[in-house]
C-alpha cells in the first residue's frame, strides 16, 4: 500500500505537484465537457481559457500569499 | 483522381507538423535535445507499432478520447512550468528553489565529467513523446482519411494512400529543414525566457487539444491556437505585473 502511495505520489509530484493546478485543471475539463455535450458549446472555448486562467492564478495567490 | 490526395495532405500534414516540432525544439532548447529526440522518436517507433498492428483499423481508434489525455495532462505540465516562470519573473522564489537545485546537481555532474545538458530527463521525453504521439496519429488519419475518400477499388486506395503519404512525407521534409534552420536562433533567446515560452507552448497546446477531445468548437479551427496563446500570454504578464510591485513595495 505505501508503495502504490509513493508511486502515485512520485507521478502526482512529476506531472503537476500542486493541488489547486489538479483540481482546477480537472474542474475545468469536466464542466466543459459538460456544456460541450449541452447546446452551447460555442461557448465552450473561452470558458475553458477563462477556468484555466483562474486556476493559475489561484495557485499563484496562494504560492505567494504572505511573500508579496 | 487520387492525385489530389497530395496537396491537401501536405498542407494538412504541415500544421500536424509543426505542431509537434514546436513543442520537441522548446523541449530540446530548454531541458536537452537528447531526452527531446529520444522522446520523438519512440513516438515514431510507437506509432510505427500501432499502424502495422491495426491497418486499416487504425481509422477506428477514438481520437478525441486520446486528445483529451493528452491535452489534459499537457495542460498540466504547462500550468507548472507557467507557474514557476511567472514567479521568476515576478522576482518571487518559489518554494523549492529548484534553479539552485538545478546548478548543485549540474554542478556535481560537471564535477563527475558528465554534462549536465546530455544527462536524460523524464519531463522532456514524456512531453516529446506525447506530442510527436499524438500529432503523427493525426498525421496517419488524415493520409488515410484522404487517401482513401475518392477511392473506390482496392487498388485506388491503395495508390490513394502511397500519393497521401508522399504529400505527408514533404511535409515533414519541410517542417525538419525549418527547424534545422530556426534551432541556431532560438540558442540566443535567454532561458528563463524559453522556460516563459514552453510554459506557453503547453499550455496553449494542451488547452486546445483537451478542447478538441471534449468537443469544444474552436473558431477558426487550428488558427484559434494563437488566440489562445495570446490570451495565455496577456493574462501571464498581467500576473507578473500584479505580483511584482507588491514585491517591491515591501522592500
Amino acid at each position: 500500500m505505501n508503495t502504490i502511495l509513493r508511486f502515485l505520489k512520485a507521478v502526482f509530484n512529476f506531472v503537476v505537484g500542486d493541488w489547486i493546478l489538479l483540481l482546477g485543471t480537472t474542474l475545468g475539463f469536466v464542466l466543459i465537457g459538460l456544456l460541450a455535450a449541452s447546446q452551447a458549446s460555442w461557448i465552450a472555448s473561452p470558458i475553458l481559457v477563462a477556468v484555466l486562467l483562474l486556476t493559475l492564478a489561484l495557485s499563484l495567490f496562494r504560492e505567494t500569499k504572505g511573500r508579496r | 483522381m487520387t492525385w489530389s490526395s497530395i496537396l491537401p495532405t501536405f498542407l494538412a500534414s504541415i500544421v500536424e507538423f509543426v505542431e509537434a516540432l514546436t513543442i520537441v525544439m522548446v523541449v530540446g532548447t530548454t531541458i536537452n535535445w537528447k531526452s527531446s529526440l529520444l522522446g520523438a522518436g519512440a513516438a515514431i517507433t510507437a506509432l510505427a507499432a500501432i499502424v502495422v498492428a491495426l491497418g486499416s483499423a487504425f481509422l477506428l481508434i477514438p481520437l478525441s478520447v486520446f486528445r483529451l489525455f493528452v491535452g489534459f495532462v499537457l495542460v498540466l505540465f504547462g500550468l507548472k512550468w507557467l507557474k514557476k516562470a511567472i514567479l521568476r519573473f515576478a522576482g518571487l522564489k518559489a518554494l523549492h528553489d529548484e534553479e539552485a537545485i538545478y546548478e548543485e546537481e549540474a554542478a556535481a555532474l560537471r564535477q563527475r565529467g558528465v554534462p549536465p545538458k546530455t544527462v536524460f530527463d523524464g519531463f522532456g521525453f514524456t512531453t516529446s513523446f506525447k506530442s510527436v504521439l499524438l500529432e503523427g496519429m493525426e498525421v496517419v488519419f488524415i493520409v488515410l482519411t484522404f487517401g482513401t475518400s475518392s477511392a473506390s477499388t482496392d487498388l485506388e486506395k491503395t495508390a490513394g494512400i502511397s500519393l497521401a503519404s508522399l504529400g505527408a512525407g514533404l511535409a515533414l521534409l519541410l517542417v525538419v529543414v525549418l527547424g534545422f534552420a530556426i534551432r541556431k536562433p532560438l540558442t540566443r533567446v535567454p532561458e528563463n525566457t524559453l522556460k516563459f515560452i514552453v510554459g506557453l507552448m503547453l499550455t496553449t497546446f494542451g488547452t486546445f487539444w483537451g478542447g478538441e477531445g471534449l468537443g469544444v468548437e474552436w473558431p477558426g479551427a487550428d488558427l484559434s491556437l494563437f488566440a489562445i496563446l495570446l490570451s495565455w500570454a496577456a493574462a501571464s504578464w498581467a500576473l507578473v505585473a500584479f505580483l511584482k510591485p507588491k514585491k517591491e513595495t515591501q522592500t
